[in-house]
């Protein structure tokens, strides 16, 4: 813990809850590094929920293959974590990295930006004669979520650092909770994103006929 | 503006109420203003639909009256605080406007703004264009209003006309008020802000900041499900503000013992359970919580009792209409559903026999035999980007697991009698998802807006998680914020584009009609349906025909019979309701229909006819021209009209011709200049579109030669039947599939093709 959160609860008992069970906050990091596994695995070429019609052939056994894979990686995830927060013993300062780790991981959900691609790997699989017909996959579809994450993780690294104890830790149950729903809601989110960014230039050139018939032209 | 001003008559007569109620909470006061507004809307209208009273004036003065007495009992009971109204309102404009030096609301409110500043140009510049909305809202609304009364459409036409109406009474009020369609779709953009309010106002009573109660209301508002039907005449939206009503004064009266939050529940209540016969379970499961809200409310038996009753008689007026008539017409209040516990029926099963609803387990047992079946509902996000809109991330990765994980946690303490904190929000969330649990597997992808309801009291709670993470947690709960906020705003472009190829029910592409209302075009609302499946988009330009030969724009009506095919003709009653649907057995329908449209549906890749009501075979038509002349047609379209309707010169045939020669002018540019060396004596049959400018060239006299209108599909019976001394020619454009062209025009940028075949010769 900083000092400062050490300030804040001078004079009080630790509570498991508020002071830091801490194989939860190992939970929290086993949780985003779950997601992470996820966000790298999720075949988002091969499944077809990318258009959000589940009509389509295929759709619900692929949506179904990939909730499983999130929940296979959350429970590993969740596994490795305690385990490695257990193993890691219990000093205040191993319990203060964990603690603020849980907060910076929260970065990873930002790897749900790979989603956005999915359009173009959707197009790589269905390519009639072959990946040599097929737009080329960009590096942007790795480059960009991983820039997200490392310029949000840094933001949040800064963020927990100094005085503020509440900044730094968090509840570590709660902490676990609120990395479970940062997840779920970030799966969805990757396997999602393809069919709202599809939806983007059509979205924008209605907004300019909107600003067009507000303003009377 | 009628409509508008009455509108604002039982808003503020309920707010006044609101104050004279003591009703603190400034989100609450305005859901009680807009609920009780909605309960004086539904209850004049059912009174006097009921009646045969459901006129214009009827309304209108009646619900002046029913306004200005609760105006007037509001004053009266409470004079200060009434009288001190503006003042609290005004203070809770500037406290509204505080709230946007946050990025967060303020980034969401300019989105929210903009979406539904679309969806309201939406809805004002295209007609009702939803499948479900043709083909089983609006037909008892529209009937009703032409009637006067109440009545049941055709059950073999659909079985849906019998249920409930209360939401939709809020699409028949500009009807009545108005005498058109053109504010029919606006209902549920109103709701949509009642729904907003009653999140922000169990937020608040759930310990949420003021500040993360509006934010989540906003999130609501920004749902692509809520986007997606706020234009559209559907009812789930609306059904979310009531049972957010209903959420908000029940956990009122359990939290704080208020015995008049039992009023606005039962408002709210009593909406609900005379909307849809699934939220009869939410109000059922809503009764324990009332029953301990209500002993909380007083200890004195005869208070309690009042309190009980400020919960059961809105309830019971405003429900009970539409369970009883269904008894009593058709011997089952939840027609066509079976009523029964377990194997024993209480009102037997109504559904057609092939009805994929029947044999359908719940959706709760589906899941519990195959849990996959959850990750494809989540993970799919039915009905995204296909029937209604989806839920968003958020709702399914954030609220819903929050929701289930409450209100397990509220029992749990409960079990253990650790107090009853969260209890009524709890119960409220598995409350609102109980519809949707017990509705059928077989509709599992396109109900989920059913959950609409659960989203209520969901985000109140994920409002009030938020707010406690962002007291205790500050990064943790700005981090959760932003994500969010983020994610929330990926709803909104799901407004654009229109070649999807499932988006079915609820097009948003509304640049044509603004552009064609720009340039004063001769052109109705429906010209600019498009991909809608079931129909609406391919009977697109038949409506537009019949809508605008039946009321052109600056010029009188002249209403018509019409004879009508399609799953979804039921709905078509033109813009000013001047188009009655003949098939529909109404006790002043003449013996013939003035009109006949066939729609050749596509069903499992084979055009057939659907037809319903008393049927007029397409045989029984095409092919002949003694009766009826095929005045319109398209590929998938014929509409005939009664001969005695076309006399020369006529009225209708004076309007059949302005439609040729409006509608495309370049169609008779291009008949004029196709120079056909046809002879005096000879019959051309033109298909589409092209006849329609030949059409118009005969009607004008320019012509030597008679010119008959033709469906493709009856080219052979109608050659055998033309008598005459010339020649049968037939001219039709060209198309990829069909004959090459053999001649060609050049109109503007357009090349357009057309062949010419030597039909008969005598």
């Amino acid at each position: 813990m900083s000092g400062g959160a050490k300030a804040g609860n001078a004079g009080r008992a630790p509570s498991a809850a508020t002071a830091g069970f801490q194989p939860a906050y190992g939970a929290s990091i086993g949780v985003a590094v779950g997601f992470a596994c996820f966000a790298l695995l999720v075949p988002l070429g091969g499944v077809s929920y990318y258009v959000g019609a589940p009509d389509e052939p295929g759709a619900f056994a692929a949506a179904a293959r990939a909730g499983w894979l999130w929940f296979a990686c959350t429970a590993a995830g969740v596994l490795w974590g305690v385990l490695v927060a257990w193993l890691a013993g219990a000093g205040e300062r191993t319990r203060s990295w964990l603690a603020r780790g849980g907060v910076v991981f929260l970065a990873a959900y930002l790897l749900c930006l790979r989603g956005a691609w999915g359009r173009v790997a959707r197009e790589l699989a269905l390519a009639p004669a072959g990946p040599a017909r097929a737009p080329a996959a960009p590096a942007a579809a790795w480059s960009a979520p991983l820039l997200a994450v490392v310029v949000a993780g840094a933001a949040l690294w800064i963020a927990t650092r100094g005085s503020r104890p509440g900044a730094a830790r968090a509840p570590a149950l709660t902490l676990a909770g609120v990395h479970l729903l940062c997840s779920l809601t970030a799966a969805i989110t990757t396997v999602q994103l393809a069919y709202y960014v599809s939806r983007t230039p059509a979205f924008l050139r209605g907004l300019g006929r909107l600003a067009a018939f507000l303003a009377g032209r | 503006m009628l409509t508008l001003s009455l509108t604002a008559l039982t808003v503020l007569a309920g707010l006044a109420a609101a104050h004279a109620l003591r009703i603190g909470a400034a989100a609450e006061r305005w859901l009680f203003a807009g609920t009780s507004a909605c309960a004086t809307i539904v209850l004049v209208q059912t009174i006097l639909g009921a009646t045969g009273l459901l006129t214009r004036p009827a309304v209108a003065l009646t619900t002046i009256v029913v306004a200005a007495a609760v105006a007037a009992a509001s004053v009266f009971a409470a004079r200060a605080a009434v009288g001190g109204a503006w003042r609290a309102e005004l203070a809770t404009l500037r406290e509204a406007a505080r709230l946007l030096r946050h990025p967060e609301i303020a980034a969401l409110a300019v989105m929210a703004a903009a979406a539904f500043a679309w969806v309201l140009v939406a809805a004002a510049l295209l007609p009702p264009r939803s499948v479900d909305d043709l083909g089983h809202h609006l037909p008892p609304v529209f009937e009703a209003a032409v009637r006067g009364r109440f009545v049941l459409p055709p059950l073999n036409l659909h079985p849906w006309f019998a249920y409930p109406l209360n939401a939709d009474l809020l699409s028949l009020w500009p009807v009545v008020l108005e005498r058109s369609i053109a504010l029919v779709n606006f209902a549920q953009a109103g709701t949509a802000g009642l729904a907003a309010l009653s999140i922000a106002a169990l937020a608040r009573l759930a310990q949420a900041s003021r500040r993360m109660a509006v934010f989540c209301g906003l999130v609501f508002l920004l749902l692509p499900v809520t986007l997606r039907q706020a234009g559209a005449c559907y009812t789930d939206v609306t059904i979310a503000a009531f049972f957010g009503a209903a959420a908000v004064g029940v956990a009122g009266a359990f939290e704080q013992g208020r015995a008049t939050s039992l009023l606005l529940a039962g408002l709210g209540a009593g909406l609900l359970a005379g909307t849809k016969y699934h939220m009869l379970f939410a109000v059922l499961l809503m009764l324990p919580l009332v029953a301990v809200a209500a002993r909380r409310c007083s200890p004195d038996a005869r208070r309690r009792a009042g309190a009980t009753l400020l919960f059961a008689a809105p309830v019971l007026a405003l429900a009970s209409f539409w369970l009883l008539r269904n008894l009593l017409e058709l011997g089952n209040p939840c027609y066509p559903y079976r009523v029964g516990l377990g194997p024993l029926t209480i009102f037997a099963n109504r559904l057609p026999a092939d009805s994929p609803l029947l044999g359908s387990p719940p959706l709760l047992l589906g899941i519990l035999r195959t849990p996959a079946t959850v990750w494809r509902i989540v993970f799919t996000d039915c009905g995204l980007g296909n029937v209604d809109g989806g839920l968003g991330p958020v709702f399914w990765g954030a609220v819903a697991p929050l929701g289930f994980w409450c209100a397990a946690a509220a029992l749990w303490r409960l079990v253990r009698r650790r107090g009853s904190g969260g209890l009524a929000l709890g119960l409220l969330f598995l409350a609102g998802a109980f519809p949707y649990a017990a509705s059928q597997a077989a509709t599992a992808g396109v109900t989920t807006r059913f959950l609409l309801t659960a989203a209520v009291p969901g985000f109140a709670m994920l409002a009030a998680a938020l707010t406690r993470r962002l007291e205790s947690t500050p990064v943790v709960g700005r981090a959760a914020v932003v994500g969010v906020a983020l994610i929330a705003g990926l709803g909104v472009v799901q407004l654009g584009g229109d070649r999807e190829p499932n988006e079915r029910k609820q097009t948003m592409n509304f640049g044509p009609a603004a552009a064609a209302r720009a340039q004063h075009a001769f052109a109705s609302p429906w010209r600019f349906v498009q991909n809608a499946a079931f129909g609406p988009n391919r009977l697109a330009p038949a409506r537009d025909f019949l809508d605008l030969v039946t009321a052109p724009p600056g010029e009188a009506v002249r209403p018509l019979w019409i004879y009508a095919t399609s799953r979804s003709a039921a709905g078509f009653y033109g813009r000013r309701l001047q188009n009655r649907i003949w098939n529909f057995g109404a006790p002043d329908r003449p013996a013939t229909p003035d009109a006949l449209v066939y729609y050749f549906a596509r069903i499992e890749g084979v055009e057939k006819v659907e037809a319903s009501g008393d049927k007029i075979p397409w045989e029984d038509i095409a092919g002949r021209r003694d009766r009826c002349e095929l005045v319109f047609a398209t590929p998938e379209t014929a509409v005939f009209f009664r001969r005695e309707l076309l006399a020369p010169g006529g009225d209708m045939w004076r309007r059949i011709l302005a439609y040729y020669e409006k509608a495309d002018p370049t169609l008779a540019v291009v008949a004029a200049k196709t120079a056909l060396p046809f002879a005096e004596g000879d019959v051309v049959l033109a298909t589409d579109p092209l006849g329609f400018g030949l059409k118009a060239l005969e009607m004008t006299s320019r012509l030597r030669y008679q010119v008959l209108l033709v469906h493709r599909r009856e080219i052979d019976a109608l050659v055998g039947n033309i008598r005459t001394t010339g020649t049968v020619w037939l001219v039709a454009p060209a198309t990829a599939n069909g004959p090459t062209a053999t001649r060609t025009v050049q109109v503007g940028d357009r090349l357009v093709g057309f062949f010419v075949l030597k039909a008969a010769s005598r």
